[in-house]
């Protein structure tokens, strides 16, 4: 109730005020919105409108007028539609409002919303008697609705409960087609919910540091022996950008590192792009040229497989021998056909100057030692505005190397 | 009986100085004709085999018996159990061993130090020639088998020998009079330090070896850990493997090892902290840190930079006497075991009439006698054959050994109830001491790895053209078609090795078990080389089954032939031999069928493709991954 009065008075407070039910009590009286500011809201979300592009027709619509876009008022909204008359003329209407809206609120993934909008359908009066009306789809329109709703549950990866198969139960009755559908969500949608690999957390966190970190976690598993240190640009007296800087790295990339020659140079290469559920991390590898000497050794290496004449024996408890490691190195999972990639990074800026914090705060930790090496910045897509402030206009976005001659003389 | 006729034969032979009988004798009747190639660089080696049997006065070496196994090939005359010890130096031998006998069942513990030495048991493979016993492998091990009463007391004593041992067989003159007189006599304790707590990823050790060139001396840095260290104030000798750089070539390819005798008064050398460990915790076991010791050419064993092809000898040494100790402490074991069921009535019942109980005893014993057959057999053909090679026989035994100890010595549990656990007790001192050996040296995963890729080393040179054609099939259609025309199956394979004619002839059913294993053996090498080519050495679960085959095969092989000897000769309880061995064969004919048709059915049937993928994943979640039973989803 308190929420209702609340909502209320907000609602009150709107900025045009048309009369909806003239017969309507004082104390129920509400306002919505015109058209006009419906027609706003519709153009805010584009998206939306595109994917319920149903002709709605002529009512008023509450949600778009709503000032306060807030669960509570959604809910509030919901239950004067349901207590206004007994009839709930227009409800078909209202759901389809309802959940066209439902991004604006922040409410599409809430199991209990949508419970709320089902609760909107009189219970019993759907309810097929014979054969043939639960066959022909016994009040389509009313079905429809409620397969859509259910519809966009599934878009938005919501699980429906054992309580909705309840309300759905009573509004259409067993042969109903909205509980068929219930029914094969329930089939397909726990399957689908574990599926995923790199699972995120529940509710993925909202700050930009803890998606990327997750997002460089991800991409770290390719090598189980991977760390993912978070350093603060702070650490550095020289930094411009005072931002976090996310890194992953392994030991075997460490090593690489320490092994890779002074004469080849080192490219800082991005931004390229992982996504996280709906949020989109630019990330940063630093990579050399694949040491072709080395890939060809190994397939030189690779010797008469069908000769089995030269089996070694270790010594001492040693690992036993793997084919192509007899006599020295396997190849790491790092370095692939199109170059060796030693480190990633997501920063909080994505500027040149955080990047050149990030080698540096790499040696710092002991991580890596780039002395005598180059290290070169290749920007392969669109440069963040502040990038280009401080490296000077002149750094091209394209596939050219940024800075040829930006190594090592900053540090 | 083997012995003195061959032995015989060589006298005559070598008075001809017929070329011809050299070769009539070392070429073993069993083999096939090997390439030509291999047939010259063979007939060589065994050229200076020979001769070098002519100079120790053993026969010359025969083609290696456990390796063969891989190819399908046996040496029927090796199912004569070797008689080593003349009756005359048998007889010398008990007698001295008399002494030993009563001091350890009298179980004396002040000044040990001082009685051991006095015994001499410090210098029983030490040669005679440097106030040692003089005793050759068989009769120290027998006569190491009453210290070995004592797991903690065996274990410094082996360590002991096993240096001792190297020295004898690598060590120059003037390195076997420093050292042997006074290893002998115990002022100087010897000691292996060859495991390190953290090797390094890799390179085979952390502790380095530089040459001064200058000083003409190597400095040795680093530390061992896992050292057996005898009493303090006692002088040490420490056999340290260490890691050396070959001058001139540079990189991993000349990354090599180098054995050295570091003494421990020497300066650099300290003792560090000790280990606590789980079982024999009377054996002292510490580390040992080196600091820029000086170490001059004449501490350098054998040659520089051949440590990895010296470790052979070292290792098999190693093997050796640490399974005596293994098998005496089984016996020990099982002897308790048998007092205590004959003991004990649960419920008007005698433990030693339930079934179970009765099942559990057999079984041990038979792991037993497979094991001191196995044992004393490979010490056997090292004194009686110049050079022979044992590599596998000696893995095998210490690999069979503490994997049926440590059953037995579990199992024992079972049947003793929560009693068994209580501190102090012998079960719990046993259990405890089963573990350590299991541990000590080499763990029994990297062992069978070893005896697998060992044996297929062996059978990859021989079986080579073969595993070529079968891998080129439309190359080589008349191979594959004589494949698919021969009858050979695993279930009833063909085998004309007549073992049973070696053998006395109530054993011809266990002859037939074993020549069937032989072949099924083979049989599932040839498959394994088909399949993967030299990817072989990759599918380590499969060439575990290798080696639990050809260890399977060796205690079958070892118990028939000690059984057939002790019935013709009239041994006590020779008829229960024969029950034994009988048993060990059938038992091991179905162990071998199953591991052999395992490795048959590929890793789709035999579940090892399941494996593999749980693994991956259980390494991703690093740990257990399956979510808790009662969990909802939804």
């Amino acid at each position: 109730m308190i929420r209702k009065l609340h909502c209320m008075l907000r609602l009150q407070s709107g900025i045009t005020q048309t009369l909806y039910r003239h017969r309507a009590p004082t104390i129920l009286t509400r306002n919505y919105a015109t058209d006009e500011a419906n027609r706003n809201a519709d153009d805010k979300n584009g998206n939306n409108a595109k994917r319920t592009s149903k002709s709605l027709p002529a009512v008023r619509n509450p949600f778009g007028a709503a000032q306060e876009k807030t669960k509570n008022s959604y809910l509030a909204m919901v239950e004067i539609f349901e207590e206004r008359d007994v009839h709930r003329r227009n409800h078909v209407e209202f759901i389809y409002a309802a959940l066209k809206h439902m991004p604006d609120f922040g409410v599409e993934h809430d199991l209990e919303v949508y419970k709320a909008l089902i609760n909107v359908m009189p219970k019993g009066k759907f309810i097929p008697t014979n054969v043939f009306q639960s066959e022909f789809m016994h009040y389509p329109k009313q079905q429809q609705c409620i397969i859509d709703l259910l519809e966009q549950m599934e878009d938005f990866g919501v699980m429906p409960d054992y309580e909705m198969e309840a309300m759905l139960l009573n509004v259409f009755g067993k042969k109903g087609h909205p509980l068929r559908k219930y029914w094969r969500m329930m089939y397909w949608m726990p399957k689908f919910k574990n599926l995923s690999p790199w699972p995120l957390p529940d509710q993925v966190p909202d700050d930009t540091l803890e998606v990327a970190k997750l997002a460089v976690e991800r991409m770290c598993t390719v090598d189980l022996r991977s760390k993912v240190d978070v350093f603060e640009t702070k650490e550095l007296e020289d930094s411009l950008d005072d931002t976090w800087i996310v890194s992953g790295m392994s030991v075997e990339q460490s090593k690489l590192l320490k092994e890779h020659s002074p004469q080849k140079a080192l490219y800082i290469e991005g931004p390229f792009h992982i996504w996280i559920r709906n949020r989109r991390i630019n990330y940063f590898t630093l990579r050399a040229d694949a040491d072709a000497e080395f890939l060809a050794q190994l397939d030189e290496r690779q010797l008469d497989d069908d000769d089995v004449s030269q089996i070694g024996v270790p010594f001492f408890g040693r690992a036993p021998p793997r084919r192509h490691n007899q006599l020295g190195k396997v190849r790491s999972v790092h370095q692939q056909d199109d170059g060796t990639i030693f480190a990633i990074c997501a920063t909080g800026t994505s500027t040149k100057d955080s990047l050149l914090s990030w080698i540096r705060l790499l040696e710092l930790h002991g991580l890596a030692s780039f002395d005598q090496i180059p290290v070169l910045f290749r920007f392969k897509s669109v440069v963040p505005a502040k990038a280009e402030e401080i490296a000077g206009p002149a750094v091209p976005s394209s596939d050219i190397d940024a800075s040829l001659h930006s190594h090592k003389e900053h540090t | 009986m083997r012995y003195s006729l061959l032995s015989r034969a060589v006298k005559l032979l070598n008075e001809n100085h017929s070329r011809r009988g050299q070769i009539l004798l070392t070429r073993s009747s069993s083999n096939k004709a090997r390439s030509e190639l291999n047939a010259q660089h063979a007939g060589q080696q065994q050229e200076e085999v020979t001769k070098a049997a002519e100079e120790t006065g053993k026969l010359p070496a025969r083609e290696p018996l456990a390796k063969n196994f891989f190819v399908g090939l046996t040496d029927r005359e090796l199912l004569g159990y070797p008689e080593v010890i003349p009756r005359d130096e048998m007889a010398n031998l008990q007698n001295a061993l008399l002494p030993l006998n009563n001091y350890f069942a009298e179980e004396q513990q002040q000044e040990q130090e001082t009685q051991l030495k006095q015994l001499g048991l410090y210098g029983l493979n030490v040669p005679t020639d440097y106030e040692g016993r003089g005793y050759k492998w068989s009769a120290s091990l027998m006569a190491s088998e009453p210290e070995a009463q004592h797991t903690s007391l065996a274990l410094g004593l082996q360590t002991h020998r096993v240096v001792v041992d190297l020295l004898c067989e690598l060590g120059s003159l003037e390195q076997q009079e420093r050292y042997l007189p006074q290893l002998a006599s115990g002022q100087l304790v010897a000691s292996e330090a060859i495991l390190e707590y953290t090797p390094p990823e890799d390179d085979f050790f952390a502790t380095q070896a530089q040459y001064d060139a200058d000083r003409r001396c190597w400095l040795l840095t680093g530390e061992k850990a896992f050292v057996l260290t005898a009493p303090a104030g006692q002088r040490q000798l420490f056999l340290v493997l260490a890691q050396t750089q070959q001058p001139n070539v540079p990189g991993t390819l000349g990354r090599s090892s180098t054995i050295f005798l570091v003494d421990s008064q020497q300066q650099g050398v300290r003792l560090g902290e000790a280990h606590e460990t789980f079982g024999c915790q009377a054996a002292s076991m510490r580390r040992i840190h080196f600091d820029q010791v000086q170490l001059t050419e004449e501490q350098l064993l054998g040659l520089p930079h051949e440590g990895n092809r010296y470790a052979e000898q070292l290792v098999r040494s190693s093997r050796l006497r640490g399974s005596l100790t293994g098998i005496v402490l089984a016996k020990r074991l099982l002897q308790q075991l048998a007092s205590f069921s004959v003991d004990t009535q649960q419920c008007g019942v005698q433990l030693k009439d339930l079934e179970l109980t009765r099942v559990q005893l057999s079984q041990a014993t038979c792991s037993i006698y497979a094991m001191e057959s196995m044992l004393y057999m490979t010490a056997g053909l090292l004194d009686e054959f110049a050079g022979q090679d044992v590599t596998l026989e000696s893995s095998i035994t210490k690999y069979y050994t503490l994997q049926q100890l440590y059953t037995i010595a579990s199992q024992s549990l079972t049947l003793l109830g929560p009693q068994s656990l209580h501190r102090g007790q012998f079960w719990e001192q046993g259990l405890r001491d089963a573990a350590q050996l299991c541990t000590q040296g080499e763990s029994l995963s990297t062992l069978s790895l070893f005896i697998a890729l060992t044996g297929l080393q062996h059978a990859g040179q021989q079986m080579n053209e073969g595993v070529r054609k079968s891998r080129n099939p439309l190359y080589n259609p008349g191979h594959i078609f004589g494949k698919f025309l021969s009858t050979n199956t695993l279930e009833q394979p063909k085998t004309r090795m007549l073992l049973a004619e070696n053998l006395h002839p109530t054993l011809e059913s266990a002859a037939q078990c074993i020549e069937h294993s032989v072949a099924r053996l083979h049989m599932a090498v040839d498959l394994m080389f088909t399949k993967h080519g030299n990817a072989v050495v990759e599918r380590q679960h499969e060439m575990q089954r290798l080696a639990n085959i050809v260890s399977t095969i060796y205690a079958m092989w070892s118990s028939v032939a000690r059984a057939s000897r002790s019935y013709c000769i009239g041994l006590p309880l020779a008829d229960h031999e024969m029950l034994t061995a009988s048993a060990i064969c059938t038992q091991g004919r179905d162990d071998v069928l199953r591991l052999a048709t395992e490795i048959y059915s590929g890793n789709y049937v035999n579940n090892d493709n399941n494996l593999l993928r749980l693994a991956s994943q259980v390494t991703k979640s690093k740990g257990y991954f399956a979510v808790h039973p009662l969990t909802f989803n939804f």
